[in-house]
This record gives structure tokens, sequence and C-alpha cells, in this order.
């Protein structure tokens, strides 16, 4: 249950954590971290780089899978046609070959190896040097004849790439073709191939079985052209599609990134930046939409600045006027209060000095609000000289010494031993510390108060620290808003106007340093100032924590 | 971009990737895969077919012989039947196309054990046929025997060994269906025809036989009367002719190249083309050497005729002329439809002359203008051109029966200088010329030591038959040969003989009585003399007796045959029985 508020540029603490992580990163993977943490960086804050690449990548998801589905076409198509061709050329071989073998006169073993020689030569080989098809004449598994024929083979390829499942099937069934694919080495290379089992009856040595085999040599050379245009055609595609969505979101993205642009500009202050509206696409409403709210803007923002003058200007002059009668009610009340004891009625002299208390707190009261009129008008300027903050802590806790001694507080300093030196205006940090002082007495509940001194390279800090009752979640963020109360049932009896941690807030800014609140129920409460050492510089860290917690 | 989108991108991308990887293109294996069915191109499906049963389990010796022998008898060409009486060894080397022999009867073969396990068989035989084709007519009565040795195989009494060259044994009534005598053709050396061989084949698978047969050379007896357009060495693709639906039977021959010239790739088809078509299953045959058509002008496709191929197809050279009778001295025409009754009625005068009955063995040239007969004694040759008698000089004594042939030579057979000879006489020639009109000599080694009793020249020109006895007028015989002419168609020599028919014990008489029938009458055994038809296919018939025949003689009609007896009645044969046909001395037929 912690409670924290700041003021403080963002973008410096995210910077101190990435600092950090990269702090604990090895040196050596340095480069590929760094490269892949740009690459990280780029892929957050670049919108284009990111459609790109998701377009990118579903464009080669779509282009693969419809590559691979085609592919997949082809090649079963290819494979198709083969095997009908195949199955064609081996029908009409076979029934060319069994009406050889039908008619031949071929008696003799010696006859029928040279019938089938011949009929394997002339009919079944493949004419010309460079085969088509390899054709392997051998006996049926279930030929009984007691004559046995040569193996004949029309090529380099024999019985051994025949598997026995499908000699097995051609003996059983041998009134058909039977088909496999199957890998067959040609010259070298193992090249699927289309193998028609068929058979023939030879008279007089019984049934043999005539093997054709196709080589898919052309269908592989296709399928391997096919796949290296579609992996041609896919990278070009896939580049195409980026190159498109890189146009397309250079369309979408530059506008969008202007308009960013001038939105910082406004809100930096710069009210009277507009977007240039050119056209009627979306892009075009977009920047009419966003310079008609920038109208709007500006002209509520006028409005609001002439009203908060008005306001500021009212106080400024409601405190003035009320100064010369102030001045004259003091003088007659001095008067009234330095005779009192003259007074026969006590209650008489009671009211004049309650009289005169009352109106010390309007006259800081008024004060106060003159200071605050002067921040608000920009009045306020800064007086800087070097000044060792530890001297001024030292002068601010003895000026509270009585209060304290009155709350029965201690007040405990830990202050370093070099100089904690900054160009301040000193008069404004000591309001400041003095105004954290009493109020960390004030609600200390009598427990100590302790101060903490803090100097760095370029910054120091004080960090006053009570132990009382603390801040309840939330209210961190509100103790500097101006009149706001803790507890609005409590008495305004003791000093505060309800404007010193405002004013204080103003006078951190003014030095351009930070003025941060922390507190937990029943743990009391902790404000850090923290100023950069030299004049108009800016803070990054603070050489003290804010909360106990925090190394 | 939020997480969810961030996991479902990676979800994307990890499907694409197994689906690329799924993608394997081709496939390099799968399963077997039936296919179309296989035209089996069966196509004799209405052909009679006879199935023989296999051994039969513990069968005896007797009937495992048995069995063999009946199995032979089977159409299919596989005798697969026939091979399970064997074991596999004799199975391999039993050839079913080796000798046939062809029974006289349909008795089954009788059979003697020689020992428990050796068993001879013996049939009365016809005839048998020799593995190259040749019909070898048996005398009858002859009987052929075959050893076999029978083993166990499993138990089972099997047959071991076979004669060498054993086919089978056929009974008479199967013959006609699984044997037959078809001509083998060959191209004349001396004129555009084809010269035919006639050789007996199984009738199984009878395209690829008869062209297997086609590619043998020419046979002896042939051997420079005819030639073949086949190149030496050349085979059948496969050994195999196939005959498609459509009856083209296809030759591919295996060989070198063919000679050049577009006449010799005519003569390869003609040959194919009368041999294959033969075959009752053959319409047309289509012809290529190592799978090259041959090519020929005017020829596209299967060829069926030898028209088609501008190959001379007509029969050979015809005549005109009729034949020729002699009743007495007087030479008429012999018309066979003019009965022997109406000769009385006033016929117009003969052109032919006069020829006493002294001259014997009248022969007609082929044009009719001319007529030759043996002298007075045997001892000349004389010729009538009209009227007037030319003897032919120096042509020896004993002189056989003239003949002319059709490109106009008289052959005579007759002793010259001691030898004897056969002569031809040119008869284009003046017969007054002494020198043109002499007889020449045809050389015929085989004929040295014998006498020539008849020599007829084919109607072709490229055959001569010759019916020769030795010198003692014994141990006649017929045979056959080759006409082997100069290139003024003077015949030179004859080639080997091939003899036809059988042993005779004596024949007298020989007449062509068609292109491939000859006739004599002989006497088989010492029995009495009958005509018998002899082919050329080397089988031979027998007729009924014809009481007193001395000659035979056509009339110039194909088939018809008559019988001249000695007492001077002409017969005719009609079927089975004898016509008489009224008186005659003599008939010739022209070039007969």
């Amino acid at each position: 249950m912690t409670g924290e508020a700041g003021v403080g540029p963002g973008p410096v603490l995210v910077r101190g954590r990435f600092g950090r992580v990269g702090g604990a990163l090895g040196e050596s993977g340095r480069s590929v971290r760094d490269l892949l943490v740009g690459l990280r960086r780029r892929w957050r804050q670049s919108l284009r780089v990111r459609v790109v690449a998701t377009t990118m990548l579903l464009g080669l998801l779509v282009v693969s899978l419809l590559g691979s589905v085609l592919h997949d076409q082809i090649a079963s198509g290819l494979e198709r046609s083969k095997v009908q061709s195949s199955q064609q050329e081996a029908l009409a071989l076979t029934t060319q070959a069994q009406a050889y073998w039908d008619g031949s006169t071929s008696v003799t073993v010696d006859e029928l190896d040279q019938a089938a020689r011949d009929i394997m030569q002339r009919i079944l080989a493949s004419p010309g040097p460079d085969p088509s098809r390899y054709v392997v004449m051998s006996r049926s598994l279930n030929n009984t004849s007691d004559v046995f024929l040569a193996s004949v083979t029309s090529g380099a390829l024999d019985l051994s790439v025949v598997s026995a499942d499908l000699q097995r099937r051609v003996a059983a069934d041998p009134e058909r073709l039977q088909t496999q694919i199957t890998e067959v080495p040609i010259d070298g290379r193992q090249l699927p191939s289309v193998v028609v089992g068929s058979s023939v009856e030879i008279q007089n040595a019984g049934a043999y079985d005539l093997y054709f085999i196709f080589p898919m040599e052309q269908e592989v050379d296709t399928m391997a052209l096919i796949g290296r245009a579609f992996v041609v055609a896919g990278v070009i595609l896939t580049l195409l599609v980026g190159a498109v969505a890189w146009v397309v979101t250079r369309q979408v993205v530059l506008p969008v990134r202007r308009a960013s642009e001038v939105a910082q500009r406004l809100s930096a202050g710069r009210l009277n930046e507009r977007m240039s509206a050119k056209g009627e696409d979306d892009l075009a409403l977009l920047a009419t939409s966003f310079n008609g709210m920038a109208d709007s803007l500006q002209s509520q923002i006028r409005q609001l600045e002439g009203l908060s003058a008005v306001q500021q200007r009212f106080v400024s002059d409601v405190s003035h006027e009320l100064r010369t009668p102030l001045t004259t009610i003091r003088m007659a009340v001095d008067v009234i209060h330095s005779s009192r004891d003259g007074f026969a009625d006590p209650s008489v002299a009671r009211s004049a000095e309650l009289l005169a208390g009352e109106l010390d707190r309007f006259e800081a009261l008024l004060a106060d609000l003159l200071e605050i009129s002067r921040f608000d008008a920009g009045a306020a300027a800064l007086d800087v000289e070097p000044v060792d903050l530890r001297g001024t802590v030292a002068s601010v806790v003895a000026a509270a010494r009585p209060i304290a001694d009155r709350r029965g507080s201690t007040i405990l300093v830990h202050a370093p031993d070099v100089p904690a030196e900054a160009e301040v205006d000193e008069r404004r940090v000591q309001r400041i510390l003095r105004n954290l002082v009493v109020n960390a007495v004030e609600h200390g509940e009598g427990k100590p108060v302790e101060i903490h001194v803090g100097v760095s390279e370029d910054a120091v800090a004080v960090v006053v620290e009570d132990h009382g009752v603390g801040l309840r979640p939330g209210e961190a963020a509100n103790v500097f808003t101006r009149f706001w109360r803790a507890d609005w049932a409590r008495a305004r009896t003791t000093g505060g106007t309800g404007l010193g941690l405002s004013i204080s807030l103003e006078d951190a800014r003014l030095h351009n340093g930070w003025l941060q609140a922390w507190g937990e129920p029943g743990h009391g409460s902790r404000f850090r100032l923290t100023l950069p050492r030299t004049s108009g510089g800016t803070l990054h860290v603070s050489p003290l924590p804010l909360s106990p917690d925090e190394p | 971009m939020g997480r969810p989108v961030r996991r479902r991108v990676a979800a994307l991308v990890a499907l694409a990737a197994l689906l690329t990887a799924g993608c394997t293109g081709l496939p390099t294996s799968g399963p077997v895969v039936s296919g179309p069915e296989i035209d089996t191109g069966n196509r004799d499906t209405t052909e009679l077919r006879q199935y023989f049963p296999g051994p039969q389990d513990g069968a005896s010796v007797d009937g495992i012989v048995q069995g063999f022998v009946r199995a032979g008898a089977a159409t299919d060409g596989t005798y697969t039947t026939a091979r399970r009486f064997l074991t596999g060894g004799a199975a391999e080397r039993w050839n079913p196309d080796a000798t046939i022999v062809i029974q006289s009867d349909d008795e089954a073969p009788t059979v003697t054990k020689v020992d428990d396990t050796t068993l001879r068989l013996s049939v009365d035989v016809a005839g048998t046929v020799g593995s190259d084709g040749r019909y070898e007519a048996a005398v009858p009565g002859d009987t052929a025997t075959a050893t076999v040795r029978l083993t166990r195989v499993g138990g089972q009494w099997r047959i071991a060994e076979l004669p060498e060259g054993f086919g089978r044994f056929v009974k008479a009534s199967d013959a006609p269906r699984l044997v037959r005598p078809f001509a083998v053709h060959y191209i004349s050396s001396s004129r555009r025809a084809t010269v035919a061989d006639v050789r007996w084949f199984p009738l199984d698978r009878l395209a690829p036989r008869l062209a297997r047969a086609q590619l043998d050379p020419v046979p002896d007896f042939l051997r420079g009367a005819a030639v073949s357009a086949v190149p030496d060495g050349a085979r059948l693709l496969g050994d195999a002719v196939s005959v498609d639906e459509d009856g083209v039977a296809a030759v591919n021959l295996i060989s070198g190249p063919l000679e050049a010239g577009e006449a010799t790739r005519q003569n390869l088809w003609a040959q194919f083309v009368r041999t294959l078509t033969q075959d009752p299953e053959v319409v047309s045959v289509s012809l290529s050497v190592d799978g090259v058509p041959v090519d020929l002008s005017g020829v596209d496709g299967p060829v069926s005729t030898l028209d088609q191929i501008g190959f001379p197809s007509g029969p050979a050279e015809t005549t005109s002329t009729k034949p020729i009778v002699r009743r007495g001295a007087d030479v008429t025409v012999f018309d066979p439809s003019v009965q022997a009754q109406d000769r009385a009625s006033g016929r117009p005068a003969s052109t032919y002359p006069q020829i006493p009955q002294a001259w014997t063995h009248l022969a007609l040239s082929a044009d009719g203008r001319e007529v030759a007969a043996v002298d007075p004694g045997g001892d000349g040759i004389s010729r009538w051109r009209d009227d007037t008698r030319y003897e032919v000089p120096g042509v020896g004594a004993r002189v056989s029966s003239p003949s002319y042939d059709r490109r106009g030579f008289l052959w005579v057979g007759a002793v010259a200088d001691g030898a004897d000879r056969l002569f031809v006489v040119d008869t284009r020639a003046d017969p007054a010329d002494p020198v043109a009109a002499r007889p020449t000599p045809v050389v015929a080694d085989w004929l040295v030591g014998r006498r020539v009793v008849e020599a007829k020249v084919a109607a072709d020109g490229d055959r001569v038959a010759v019916l020769s006895t030795r010198a003692d007028g014994r141990d006649p015989r017929v045979d056959l040969a080759g006409v082997v002419r100069t290139d003024a168609e003077r015949p030179q020599r004859l080639a080997a003989p091939l003899r036809l028919g059988i042993a005779f014990s004596s024949a007298r008489g020989l007449a062509w009585t068609g292109d491939q029938t000859l006739a004599t009458v002989a006497s088989i055994r010492g029995r009495s003399p009958r005509p018998t038809v002899l082919t050329v296919g080397g089988d031979l018939l027998v007729l009924s007796a014809v009481r007193g025949a001395s000659a035979v003689a056509n009339a110039g009609t194909e088939g018809a045959l008559y019988v001249l007896t000695s007492d001077g009645t002409l017969f005719l044969r009609s079927g089975p029985r004898w016509v008489e046909s009224g008186p005659a001395d003599d008939l010739a037929a022209a070039a007969g």
C-alpha cells in the first residue's frame, strides 16, 4: 500500500529503468542484444515496420500455402497421367508380346530363349539410345513348368527393382496390370518410377512376368522447375506485398505523424499550430476534425486563461486593497493591545488579545495570498547564490526548535560531511524547509522528526520525515493542493494558512527541482526536496530515496 | 499488437511450415494398384478342342505310355497334358513336332515289355512326317516302333526316355486335324512365278510354322530351278507370326539387309503371301525386316493376293490345245464329253496325221502343231508336223516315251553312246535341220546307271517327274527334280531328286494329273498293278484296279485321270470307280 506522487519528467524514469536492464547484461552479447533491443524498439515504435513485417509474413504464409497446394496438385496430376500412359503403353506391349508368344513355334529352351531375346529387343525394349522404359522379363512366381527360361532385361535394371509385393500381386492376378510407384536407381540417380507388372503365357514354358519400368525423369525435372518458379514467384510476391504495405502505411502514417507533431506542438502551448487538410479522404477528415478540436481547445483555453487571469487579478487586487485598511487596523489593534491592561473588563482584554492574534494570522494569510498571486502572475524571480544546505537546514531547525519543544518533539539532522552546496535562492529554500519542518513537527505527534541531507554529482536533496499519523493512500497527491486539509474537521488552530505546501511546490519548481511526498498511515510521512546543484540544471535522480523502503 | 494476435500469427506460420513440409512433390513409393485388364487375345473359342486326361495316380507303366500317346493328339499345340506323363528332363527334351508317325489305322499302339522299366510300342504306319516336314509314305503293312524307358517320380511312373527324334504317334482319323500338307513357295529361276514345295505341318500355329519353313533355303530338289528371296540366316522375331483379328499375319524378319531391287522385294512378298494365305485364318500378310516394312511401290498395308504386289499370279502357261486320241491309226481330237458312239457320226476331218499303230507312246506339243511317237522297235523318235514325219537324229536306242514341255522342248529318255541319258529336242528349231534338231543331253548325275521310262515335265516347266528303273528294269521309282535351264530356256540339268511314293515292284506310265499330283500304274510288293496317285507332298493313294491297265494319261483338265488298258479301252476315274470312255489306243494331252 504505497502512495507515491511526484513531479518530474516521466521519460527520464523510463530511460533510467532501461539503463538498468542494459547494465545487467554481459559485454559479450551486447552487440547482438543491442541489435535485438534496437529491432524491438523499432517494432514497438514504428507502425510502418509492424504493418510491413506482418503483411509480408502473412503474404509469405499465403504464398507458401498456395504454392504447396498447387505443387501437390501438379505433382499428383503428373503422377496420374504418367501412371495412365505407362499402363496404356504396358498394356499395348503386353498384348503385342502375348500375340508373339501365342504365335511362336519355339519349342526348345534355346529357341525360347532366343525368342524371348528377340521379343524383348525388338518389341518391348525402348527404341533409341536413351530409354524411356526398362523391361524385365522373369519367370512368374507360380510357374510350375519344368522348362526354365533365362530372365531377360532391356536395360541396366533387373528384377531387384521390382518389389516382392508387386511380384506376388502379378502372380496372384495375372489377368490385370499391376502398378506400383517405387524409387529406382538410374544413372546414379534415385528416380521415382512407375513399375507396371503384367504376365504373359508362354507355350511350353508357362507364365512369365513382364515388368515395365517407366522412370519419371521428366516429371521430376518438371517438378523441380515448377518448384524453383514457385520460390521465385513467392519471393517476388512477398516483396511486392511488403512494398504495397510500405506505400499504403506511408500514406497513412505520414499524416498521422504530422498530426502527432502538431499535437505535440499544441500541447507545448503553441495553440496556433494546425494540420494541413487537403482533399476529401479519411486523412483529410482526420485533419479537419483535429483542427476543429484544436480550435475548440484553443478557444476554451483562451477563455479559461481569461477567467484565470481575472481571478488572479481579483485575488491580487483584493489582497492589495485589504492591505491599506489592514495597516490602519493593525495600528489601532496595536494601540488597543498595548493598553489592554487598562481595561476593567478582563473579557475585553482577552478580546483585544484574540483580535491581535487573528490579525497576525490574517496578515500572514494575506502575505501568502500575495505570494501565490505573484507565482500565478509569473512575477516570481530567483535570486540565486551558492548555499550550503547544511547551514540552511541548521538555521531552519534552530528557528523551529521552540515549536518542537512545545510539542515535545526532537529534531534529528543527518547531514553528510561534505558540503551540500547548490546555487539556490536561500530565502525560498529556507521557506520550503521551514514549512516542511513545521508541518512535520505539527503532525509528528511528539515523535522525533528526522531530517536527511543528501548530495550527489548534480543534485542535492533534503528529506524531512516524521513518524506521526502518516498519509492515507491518495493523500500524497493532494498535499500540495491549495487549502487542502487531511482532516477538514480539524480546527485550523495552528499556524498553517493552507497555502504553505503550495508555495513550497512553486518555489521548488522555480528551481527546476522536485518536491515529492510519501506517506503511510501509522508510519508517518516523508517529504523530499531535490534541487539541481547548478541553477537551470535538470534533475535525473535524487540522491535520497523518497520512501524508506527504497534502497 | 496484442499477445493473442501474435500467438495467432505464430500458429499460422507453424501451419504453413507443416503444409510446406508435407508437400513432397512426386511420390517415391506407393502401394501396388490393380490396373486395367489384359486382353489375352484368345479368339479361337469356337474351335473344336479336345482335352486328354493327365496321368492318373498309381497308373501302370502301360497306362502311362498309352496315356502319353493319346495326349499327343491334343490340338492345343502345347501338349501340356502329354508332358505330364514325362519326367522333367524328358519333357524338356521332347519335341512333339519331331518325327510324327501317322498310323494307318486307329488302333492303340501295341505295347511289349522289354524289361520292367522298358517298353516297346509299335503301330501300323501309313507314313511319317519328319521334323523337316517331309512326308515319307510307308509301304502298307510296315510298322513303326519306339522304345521308351520309364522311371518312378514321387511314386508314380513317368516316361524318362524317349527315342531320339520321337514326336508323336497320330491315329489315322486324327491325322487330318493335326497335320496336313502345305506348299512352301520359291521363285522360279527361269520365269516370274512361284514354285511350290509341299511339306507337312502340324495345324496348330500354322502361320508361324509356314513362315518359319519359308525361311529355309531352297530344297535340294529345286536348287538351281528356283531361288528364295529370303536372306540367308533370317529368322522370325520370336519365332512367331501373329495373326490379328482381321486375319493379318505380321511377319517380322530379323536378318541382314535384303538384296537390292524392287524384284527381290516383290519376290519376298510373293513367297510369304502365297505360303501364308494357305492358312485359312490368314487373310493378308504384312511383311517387315528388322521392324521396317518391306517397301514396294503401290503397296500400302497388308497384302492378300499376288496381284496387289504386281507379281504374276496366273497359272503356268496354259494351252488351249485339246488332247488327241488315237484309235487305230486315226488321230483325232479327244473330247471327253463326246461319247464313243458319237464318233461314227460325221465329224470334221482330223487335222492330225495318221500315225500307224507301230508307233507308240504319242505325245502332243503344247501348241498342237506337232505330234511325237516312239518308232517301231523303240529305237527312235519320230515327229509329225502336218503330215510330214521327221526322224529325230541321233537319239539312241531304247527310248522312253516322249513328252513335250510347255516351253517347246521334247523330252525323251534314251540309251545313247552306251549310257542311259535324258535328252531334250528343241522343237522351236527346224525339224529338218540335222544339227538344230539333234537331241541335247540333260545332265542328271542321279540317273547314271538307270533307265528313264517316263520323263514328264510339270505344267510350270520347272519340275520334271521321272520314272526310272535300273538297267534290268527292276526297282522302279518316281522322282521329282527341278529343271535347271539355260538363259534360252533349254533344259541343262536336273537338280537332286525328291523321291515320290514308295518302293514299287513295278510301275508303268506316268502323267501329271494336277499341279501337285501324278499318276502311275504300279504294283506294290508284287501285287497286281493298280493305278496309283502320287502327290509331290510324298503321300500316295492306291486306286481300285483296272484290268489290263497299261498307261495313265490326263486330258488336259485338272484332276481328270484316264487309264488305258492293253486291250485298247479308256477308263475315266470317277470317284472310287472307273468309267469306260470308249476305245482308244493312245491318249495324249498337249504338253502332258
